[in-house]
């Protein structure tokens, strides 16, 4: 039986829609893979080095249990938000002559290969080599290993069972990671000591084996209650989505007053956060915003770069909405077609939603102020090149997209429906600016550089009328191939 | 009202419409019936300009379709899954069209109170996503979608299938009952249903018109034994 069921698990996994069919996707996918498992290798094989400068440099070990702990934290968190198990495989396989725990233990087995759980490995197992090994000798550290290894794997039942809990709700995302946020803070300020009680409970594993006993117990507990709770609501009807979630159940009546664009955009908005794979973007594209507290601490990068961050920054919700303006709709696509809007119309209102998209992120992001005074000059002229130039490119790029997107499919590294030209549309849209910058800065006319990207992107904002009728027509000669497109797959 | 000048239609090699001259006018009841890949949708959607012709024109309400946009304040249609936007509840899904279409809200709940029973409960005020209705629910939505416009002239695909047999028999009566000078365009393979419906019968047969025909009591029975016919035809 395991057999046949691991049979269909390959499949499953090669003939993945997620996996995406571009061999662009798949290798955006592997350099994502390959990308975070090279710095989490290096910085395993060379924790002591990278440490070096910081003011635990002397404690490598403490230091070591340090950001494991708040790895973790993390972990957490974004097991919360991203980590799906499938419940449909269940719809699948119920009515076969299987035994149900076994359905769900192949379930729950297949959530342990998850790349959450074996990204970490790659920076714990060389860490345990070069620097636990020195100290504590080969045994222990291969103890201590195992123990590390259960706890990420507690993290992943523990984080499915919370998963169950709120189902969906994003409030509970705020508070999980308003909670995690809280133990980093207690622990930074030496309040309560949680990453001194971790490293002592780690420690004491490499001598005795009772803690690690007590972790595994932990373990296989936390993954009982799972599969518990899972075999109880093991019935096509139990793993039925029920209720909508808090974030889908608004319904963002308020922007219905502004006429014909609060309805394009009142129906943008619901489209965003009621389908998964969206939401899941935006989120996590929002999320991004807060990767600027790493990117402007100290003077790492250059101005060049900062513009590139700057533009991806204020331009988060356009570059995943933009050129897939069709797409996400291709499910209703000819209803849109068969209404009484003119494409002009419909297309000015997009452009309109996409400023205040743009707005949205640009306004938060000039908080960075406080930490480069730059920003908000550098971010100024990105808002302007995205409105200007962007919006209205990949607007046009859209046209061109003509697979329909699952939108309601799973939401984390779906590339169902991508292809190369989208990314490279992304690179286009993030890159020309940048060029058009870099001789400036090279040769130390910054400001006159930003005001020449700004001054750009505030032209194309005036050749709008202009813009909005190219697209017009370019999209009422690839409307019939969008419509086909559409309705085959 | 709707004149059909030479339009042609092919997919590679094959024929996927092909009529030489057909005109509909103000009021006809039109039902479109033939076998499977005869045509019944490719036809509809070359009206509605959602497929470009290889040759020839539609005329919609004066306008060549594929020139004005003028006509779709005109029309409306619910062809399939594709005219229902899922992640709304049916009530947004309503309000979305009737603000698109600039509809007041007063007549909206006229328009879609007389549907009531027709919903049988398990349309209006549900807090389901249309995505999570079954099928023949999702099928309601979109024809109360079609007739909330109270157009001029209406498209209906298969309107009859997946329906359930009161519903059936509910939808025979709600077409029957739109005003008088509502153009209504219906495809089925439903050969009962259309007979009860339409004044005017046309038959499709690989994308060409082999038969145009006004229907009276013996339709249906005329109807049937053509496609009898048919098959026997192809058996041989």
């Amino acid at each position: 039986m395991w057999k046949n069921i691991q049979y269909l698990q390959w499949k499953n996994l090669w003939r993945s829609q997620r996996l995406g069919t571009g061999i662009a996707a798949r290798i955006f996918m592997g350099f994502f893979i390959l990308y975070f498992g090279a710095i989490f290798l290096v910085l395993g094989l060379f924790f002591t080095e990278a440490i070096d400068e910081s003011d635990l440099a002397d404690r490598p070990l403490f230091a070591l249990h340090k950001f494991v702990f708040y790895y973790l934290l993390l972990d957490i968190v974004l097991r919360v938000i991203f980590q799906e198990v499938s419940e449909v495989k269940f719809r699948q396989l119920a009515l076969l002559p299987i035994r149900k725990r076994k359905i769900v233990q192949y379930i729950l087995g297949g959530s342990v290969f998850s790349l959450f759980n074996i990204l970490p490995l790659v920076f714990l197992l060389p860490v345990a080599l070069s620097t636990m090994k020195p100290e504590y000798g080969l045994l222990p550290s291969i103890i201590w290993l195992v123990g590390m290894f259960a706890v990420l794997l507690f993290n992943n039942f523990l984080a499915l069972q919370i998963k169950h809990f709120i189902s969906g709700n994003p409030l509970f995302y705020v508070v999980s990671a308003g909670l995690a946020g809280l133990i980093y803070f207690l622990d930074s300020l030496g309040i309560i000591p949680f990453s001194t009680w971790f490293f002592n409970a780690f420690i004491v594993l490499t001598t005795y084996l009772w803690p690690l006993i007590i972790v595994l117990a932990l373990t296989i507990g936390i993954y009982y209650l799972v599969e518990k709770r899972m075999l109880n609501q093991a019935y096509v009807s139990g793993s039925l989505k029920s209720s909508a979630s808090l974030f889908e159940k608004l319904n963002f009546s308020g922007l219905s007053t502004y006429g014909f664009f609060g309805t394009v955009a009142q129906l943008n908005m619901q489209l965003m956060f009621r389908n998964k794979r969206i939401r899941t973007q935006v989120i996590f594209g929002l999320l991004f915003l807060l990767y600027g507290l790493f990117l402007y601490s100290g003077d790492r990068y250059g101005p060049t770069f900062l513009l590139f961050w700057g533009l991806y920054m204020t331009g988060i919700i356009v570059l995943s909405f933009a050129q897939y303006i069709w797409s996400y709709q291709g499910s209703y696509f000819e209803l849109l077609n068969t209404l009484p809007m003119s494409t002009k119309q419909y297309l000015n209102a997009q452009y309109t939603f996409l400023i205040v998209a743009c707005l949205v992120t640009t306004i938060p992001s000039m908080l960075y102020y406080f930490m480069n005074p730059d920003i908000p000059k550098i971010n100024t002229a990105a808002f302007f090149f995205n409105v200007g130039v962007n919006i209205p490119f990949l607007l046009m790029a859209a046209t061109y997209n003509k697979r329909k997107l699952e939108t309601n499919t799973a939401g984390t590294f779906n590339m169902q429906g991508v292809n190369g030209a989208q990314f490279m549309f992304i690179f286009i849209v993030l890159l020309a600016p940048v060029f058009i910058y870099l001789p400036f800065s090279v040769l130390g006319y910054k400001d006159l550089g930003l005001l020449i990207v700004g001054g750009i992107g505030l032209l194309g904002l005036l050749f709008k009328p202009l813009t909005i009728r190219g697209i017009t027509a370019l999209f009422n000669e690839k409307k019939y191939a969008l419509t086909e497109g559409y309705r085959s797959n | 009202m709707i004149e059909i000048k030479n339009l042609v239609k092919r997919y590679g090699r094959t024929v996927a419409t092909e009529i030489e001259s057909l005109v509909i006018h103000p009021g006809e009841r039109i039902g479109l019936v033939g076998n499977n890949g005869a045509g019944k949708t490719t036809l509809i959607s070359l009206m509605l300009d959602l497929i470009k012709a290889d040759a020839g024109e539609v005329i919609m309400l004066g306008d060549n379709v594929t020139v004005s946009e003028n006509w779709k304040s005109q029309i409306s249609a619910f062809l399939d899954e594709t005219f229902v936007i899922d992640y709304l509840t049916p009530d947004e899904y309503f309000k979305f069209i009737a603000k698109v279409r600039n509809i007041e809200e007063s007549l909206v709940e006229e328009r879609l109170s007389s549907l009531t029973q027709f919903f049988n409960g398990q349309i209006r005020d549900q807090k389901k996503y249309i995505r999570d209705l079954s099928k023949g629910n999702k099928k309601k939505v979109g024809i109360a979608g079609a007739l909330l416009a109270n157009p001029k002239i209406l498209f209906l695909d298969e309107p009859f299938a997946n329906l359930d047999p009161s519903s059936q028999i509910l939808l025979q009566r709600i077409i029957a009952g739109q005003p008088e000078d509502m153009t209504i365009f219906v495809s089925s393979h439903d050969l009962t249903h259309i007979g009860e419906v339409c004044k005017r019968v046309i038959i499709l047969e690989n994308g060409k018109i082999v038969k145009d025909l006004e229907s009276n009591a013996n339709t249906t029975v005329e109807l049937k034994s053509y496609f009898a016919a048919k098959s026997d035809l192809n058996e041989v």
